[in-house]
């Protein structure tokens, strides 16, 4: 659910925490900006006045000291390059102005984002594996960047621009009005027409926009069908079939995205006309104004560059309010994500060796309303391999989950060594324990890396060795790159098999006291799987050994062997003992297993 | 994939690459003469304003008369209003091109790729080809459409000033063109610059998604390994990275218009000097010195513009040239002239022309290759009478793939003949072949649309009737009507709410419903439930009755079924004959067989484990 509107502002409030000074600073600057803008025009008013003729001139009362000040309008006739370097002067100042005010808004700006950045991609690393295991990843990725995108943007450009605007028509009145309080009636009721006519606009376009997105999405959903499934196209002759569906969509796209730019057409044409029609009363009125002397030739060039000057921020008031809106629901958008709770105590607890007995007394575990495991009761001895078998639902993977506390149980124990497993810091716990999944992730790194992952400097030696154990070493070798090979995302495909066999030796790099493989041989052949497993057995010293599989000839030569069935344990044993119960799940999935092609054929 | 689509890092603007693009323009002329025209008009009339105020100190102010003023407000609200109405004419006719553009490209690009060849689909991924049917072609289009105004107003609005200030002074215009190019210069640098930067903040932002995206997917790992500390920190080194690129460019920016307005700045303030004292003297009027000062800052605007039109193209230059390739693309299969005279074309089929298939196929000394050098099939000969069930079996990369592509024409021999009938099917059109071949792919690919639509796309014009005897057939119907909205259920997102064991028959009632000649199946090798196993073989019979047919085998009771099985190894038949044939030997085919047994086993024993 998206936040309401007010905890959605506090929201992009607070992402602004610790730039708050840099941008009021930039807002004083865009004043300051804003003021030397309006100021300028002055200067060469006076310039006009003075080289019309000798009359004392009086632009505005707060500017009455310039001329004196330079040493009367006579002086300044002789020397009129006194007002071209007060111009410049002026150009340069707000130049430097305009770069301060630049850079300040940049910093804070890209500053927020950066921080904003770094804040979400550590808070989702240390969202607990629950939140994780319900998110949609391509949703997450899109508020992470395009949202992100949207505030930067807004707070990089939108804010400065909403601000400018207001701070324009506050200081511009507050001139105009001290020149002319006929011109500055005229300019500034104006304002209003041409801010609402854009608002109103707006409003509409963001309205059609919406529409046109969507006939845009369909387009690209008939565009995408097509192409990744080009071969069933193909196969049955399909492509009149394809084109007509395609040109329906790209039609409909057609009418929409005219219908938006027609609207915008409209949108700027009566904003022309609205303006056109103020610089035209400026124009006429102000002749009237200085045939009748309430006017000098200066003041009305004045009025004439402000007004030029004065609507173009206006015209585009509706834009930064629209944008503004769009900001606020990105900003609820990763609220959403910031207000899902981090996991605690990661680093709370004491750190015990992980070699004693793994045990679990009376555990009862649910994925909310489906329960997994119930009064589950399993002791594996510390230094032990211990094997389990079990179905799709049996709870098999679960374990692994609660083990590394990855899950909280709902209630029994689970101990290590005799200490319970919430006594132990949890960094502790997961980085002794080494688990090997059956599709492993790969990070877009070198291969070295992404073996021994847990230092950023990682050592080339361990990895070697572990990675000859898991009998992937000569498959890195045949690389043009070895062990500088980049994999995943930016780098070389693996295959099944490759991927497996490389999250084993990360798993045997990290030295863990207990190694967990969970179905992690599954994409291996039958002779590598032996290979690898006398490599762990000669590895072996102390290191507890908890092998998941349904693949017999994998499990039969562990220590004990467990049966799960409905998150319990159904049988076990050694594979001998196993094997002596009749009518037993173990015995009848070995049969199975092993049964010969001969013996297998169908009568 | 990668490497390919780095080679698009279009540096220069190539005029031919637009040209290809451009050419679609071509029949809505108009509208761009419309788009220039009206923006020149309107630098014209920006011109025309400040000769309006000029002409208010001039005429009215300095005399101190307001004679005939009504036809100064005639000509001030006229060329006001004549703007607005420019305004309308070239946006609605850029807004009108932007939507022609974007929809006849799209539609050229798309056609294209209607009948291209599947080599073009191999050497090209899916993701990038659907970005260069989106958003580039989105990016292309608004970028061109918009900026004709800009090229217009732009040129007419340097132009016309540069008339009017030497119609009015030539000393003051002498001392104002002369900060023209330096701006210019100005110009072009720092929007060079900028575009530099913007490239590679660009490039710093994609690394920033997929560093997310591995955050989000490996979040266990990273968890599991206590790797949050040292992941935040090679994030934050380039979001670092990132800050440093932006405020670079932000600076930039920051130095370039304070810069550009110096220069202009300058050179108003010579023309204040000179012109304030040619005022003084009487031979220059207040209003000439005005319309000076202000038309140094009047064009700067256009020039600016400019160099951002530069800019423009030269950022859509990578995104031009890829979508140009596609619009260009060559089909490695094209049917010859001759052919399309008398079978038609992929879109205008002449079916009247069209023999009926019986099914007979002849591969006749057959060579192919993906890769020069690197045969796939090596004088490969095969017959197959029409309703003849072939099963071919081998492990992966041996070629069954390739021979059942060539077999759909989807790729053609590069030596032999492949005969369909007797008769080589390069005489024939694509879709004649292609029409009446029914064909499953491993990984079934539904269409967004009800379970109807997808299994009507077999043959779009069969009643509602027709299609439920189809999913009858294959024993699809069971499950449809069990679903809630039956027939009508989505199967939309590939789809997502259906099993792949579902999807498969649904692919089967699909195939069945065209009737086709020549069966091809390519079976998943995926585990599915024994129960679908058994309905999908169940189907599979019925479909190969009577009909020739190629099935890449993975399952037992499928190679056994089969009237000849084909051991493909090497791009050549290693073993061939019947299944009873082939196990007595003892060869490769009975060592295949032993091993997709266990992994039946295997399967067999985890749904026990299930039950």
């Amino acid at each position: 659910m998206q936040p309401r509107k007010g905890e959605r502002v506090k929201a992009l409030l607070r992402y602004t925490k610790g730039f708050r000074l840099p941008i009021l600073l930039s807002f004083l600057l865009m004043a300051l900006e804003l003021i030397l803008g309006f100021i300028s025009p002055l200067v060469l008013a006076v310039t006009i006045d003075s080289v019309l003729d000798a009359k004392p001139v009086n632009v505005a009362w707060y500017f009455s000291w310039f001329v004196p000040a330079v040493g009367g309008v006579e002086v300044i006739r002789r020397n009129l390059w006194i007002m071209a370097a007060a111009m410049l002067g002026m150009t340069i100042l707000s130049g430097l102005v305009r770069f301060a005010r630049a850079r300040l808004n940049a910093r804070s700006g890209e500053g927020t984002v950066r921080r904003l950045r770094d804040r979400l991609y550590a808070h989702i690393q240390r969202l607990p594996y629950r939140w994780h295991a319900a998110a949609q990843t391509g949703d997450v990725i899109q508020r992470a960047t395009t949202d992100v995108d949207t505030i930067r943007r807004f707070l990089s450009g939108m804010l400065l621009e909403f601000v400018r605007t207001i701070l324009m028509v506050l200081v511009g009145a507050a001139v105009m009005f001290t020149i002319n309080t006929t011109l500055a009636f005229i300019t500034i009721g104006m304002v209003i027409p041409v801010a609402a006519v854009s608002i109103l606009f707006h409003v509409r376009i963001g309205r059609l926009f919406t529409v046109q997105e969507e006939a845009e999405g369909r387009l690209f959903t008939v565009m995408q069908e097509n192409v990744t499934g080009i071969r069933v196209v193909r196969a049955f002759g399909r492509s009149g079939f394809e084109l007509d569906r395609f040109n329906a969509a790209n039609e409909e796209n057609r009418k929409e995205l005219l219908r938006v730019n027609r609207t915008f057409a409209s949108l700027w044409a009566v904003l022309d006309v609205l303006c056109g029609m103020e610089f035209a009363a400026v124009l006429i009125v102000g002749i009237f104004l200085a045939v009748g002397g309430r006017l000098t030739v200066g003041q009305f060039t004045v009025f004439l560059s402000y007004v030029y000057t004065f609507f173009w921020p206006i015209r585009g008031f509706g834009r930064v309010l629209s944008e503004l809106s769009r900001t606020l629901v990105a900003a609820g958008r990763l609220e959403e994500i910031f207000k899902a709770e981090e996991e605690a105590d990661l680093e709370t607890g004491s750190e015990p060796s992980l070699r004693g007995d793994v045990d679990f007394r009376d555990v009862t575990f649910s994925y909310g309303d489906s329960p997994v495991l119930q009064h589950l009761d399993l002791h594996i001895p510390g230094g032990t391999t211990a094997a389990i078998l079990g179905g799709t639902g049996s709870g098999k993977s679960t374990l692994t989950l609660l083990l590394q506390r990855l899950y909280e149980i709902d209630s029994g124990k689970i101990t290590i060594g005799g200490t319970d497993l919430r006594e132990i810091r949890k960094s502790h716990l997961r980085s002794h324990i080494g688990i090997v999944l059956q599709e492993p992730f790969l990070y877009s790194r070198s291969i070295l890396q992404n073996i021994d992952l847990r230092s950023p400097e990682p050592d080339r030696a361990l990895a070697e060795a572990a990675a000859k154990d898991a009998s992937v070493h000569e498959d890195i070798l045949a690389f043009e790159q070895g062990y500088d090979t980049v994999v995943g995302e930016r780098g070389v495909t693996l295959s099944g098999g490759q991927k497996q066999r490389l999250a084993i030796a990360r798993a045997l790099a990290g030295n863990s006291d207990i190694l967990v493989f969970d179905d992690s041989l599954s994409a291996v052949d039958t002779r590598t799987d032996a290979a690898i497993r006398d490599a762990l057995r000669a590895r072996r010293q102390g290191v507890t050994t908890l092998i998941i599989s349904h693949r017999v000839t994998t499990l039969m030569e562990a220590d004990r062997i467990y049966v799960l069935k409905d998150g319990r344990v159904a049988e076990e044993g050694t594979h001998e003992e196993l094997m002596a119960l009749e009518g037993g799940i173990y015995r009848r999935t070995f049969e199975i297993q092993s049964a010969a092609v001969e013996e297998g054929e169908p009568a | 994939m990668n490497d390919q689509e780095k080679d698009y890092e279009g540096q220069r603007i190539d005029p031919k690459t637009w040209k290809s693009i451009l050419r679609f323009a071509a029949p809505k002329k108009n509208y761009f003469l419309l788009i220039l025209g009206g923006g020149m008009f309107a630098g014209i009339i920006d011109t025309l304003m400040s000769f309006m105020s000029r002409w208010a100190i001039d005429g009215f102010m300095i005399p101190g008369t307001t004679d005939r003023v009504w036809l100064f407000a005639a000509a001030a609200i006229g060329l006001q209003l004549l703007m607005a109405v420019l305004t309308l004419v070239y946006c609605r006719s850029a807004g009108y091109l932007e939507a022609y553009l974007n929809a006849e490209v799209r539609k050229a690009a798309y056609t294209r790729l209607q009948s291209m060849s599947f080599s073009y689909f191999d050497k090209t991924s899916t993701g990038h080809l659907i970005s260069r049917l989106t958003g580039d072609i989105t990016r292309i289009m608004e970028m061109v459409s918009w900026t004709c105004i800009d090229l217009g107003w732009g040129a007419m609005a340097v132009v016309a000033s540069l008339i009017a200030m030497f119609l009015v002074n030539l000393k003051l215009a002498l001392i104002t063109l002369a900060a023209v190019p330096v701006v210019a210069l100005i110009s072009v640098w720092f929007q060079q610059k900028i575009l530099r930067y913007q490239r590679k903040t660009r490039r710093l932002n994609s690394m920033i998604t997929s560093s997310f995206n591995e955050g989000i997917m490996g979040a266990r790992t990273s968890k599991t390994l206590n790797r949050e500390e040292l992941n935040d920190r090679e994030f934050a080194r380039e979001t670092h990275d990132m800050f440093r690129a932006s405020m670079r460019s932000a600076t930039i920016s920051a130095v370039y218009m304070p810069l550009a307005s110096l220069v202009i700045s300058l050179a108003t303030g010579c023309v204040l000097i000179a012109g304030g004292h040619d005022v003084q003297r009487g031979v220059l009027t207040i209003g000439t010195l005005n319309f000076f000062i202000n038309i140094g800052s009047m064009m700067f605007e256009p020039i600016r513009n400019f160099a951002g039109i530069f800019a423009d193209f030269q950022s859509c230059q990578a995104a031009a040239e890829r979508v140009a390739d596609v619009l260009q693309c060559v089909s490695e299969i094209e049917d010859s002239p001759e052919v399309i005279e008398k079978y038609g074309d992929f879109f205008h089929p002449k079916k009247e022309n069209w023999e009926p298939i019986r099914g007979d196929v002849d591969f006749d000394h057959v060579s192919f290759w993906y890769l020069p050098g690197e045969p796939v099939l090596a004088d490969f000969n095969l017959h197959v009478k029409a309703g003849e069930n072939i099963a071919l079996v081998g492990e992966t990369g041996g070629g069954k793939s390739t021979i059942v592509n060539l077999l759909c024409r989807f790729y053609e021999p590069r030596e032999g003949i492949i005969r369909i009938d007797g008769k080589d099917y390069r005489e024939r059109s694509q879709l004649w072949l292609q029409s009446s071949l029914g064909y499953v792919l491993q990984t079934p690919h539904l269409f967004s649309g009800s379970i109807m639509e997808n299994i009507r796309y077999g043959r779009l014009e069969a009643t509602d009737e027709e299609v439920r005897e189809a999913a009858r057939l294959v024993g699809a119907d069971e499950f449809i009507e069990k679903l809630e909205k039956g027939y009508d259920t989505d199967a939309g997102e590939g789809g997502g709410n259906l099993s792949t064991g579902q999807k498969q028959l649904i692919s089967f009632a699909r195939a069945i419903l065209a009737d086709p000649a020549i069966f091809v199946l390519d079976e998943a090798t995926s585990s599915i439930d024994t129960v679908s196993e058994q309905r999908i073989q169940a189907a599979a019979d019925k479909l190969l009755q009577g009909r020739t047919s190629f099935i890449i085998a993975h399952r037992l009771s499928t190679v056994r079924n089969a009237d000849r099985i084909l051991v493909i190894d090497g791009g050549r038949i290693l073993e061939e004959g019947s299944h009873k044939e082939l196990m007595a030997r003892k060869g490769r085919y009975y060592e295949l067989y032993e091993n997709q047994f266990r992994r039946d086993r295997l399967r067999q024993s985890l749904e026990e484990l299930d039950r």
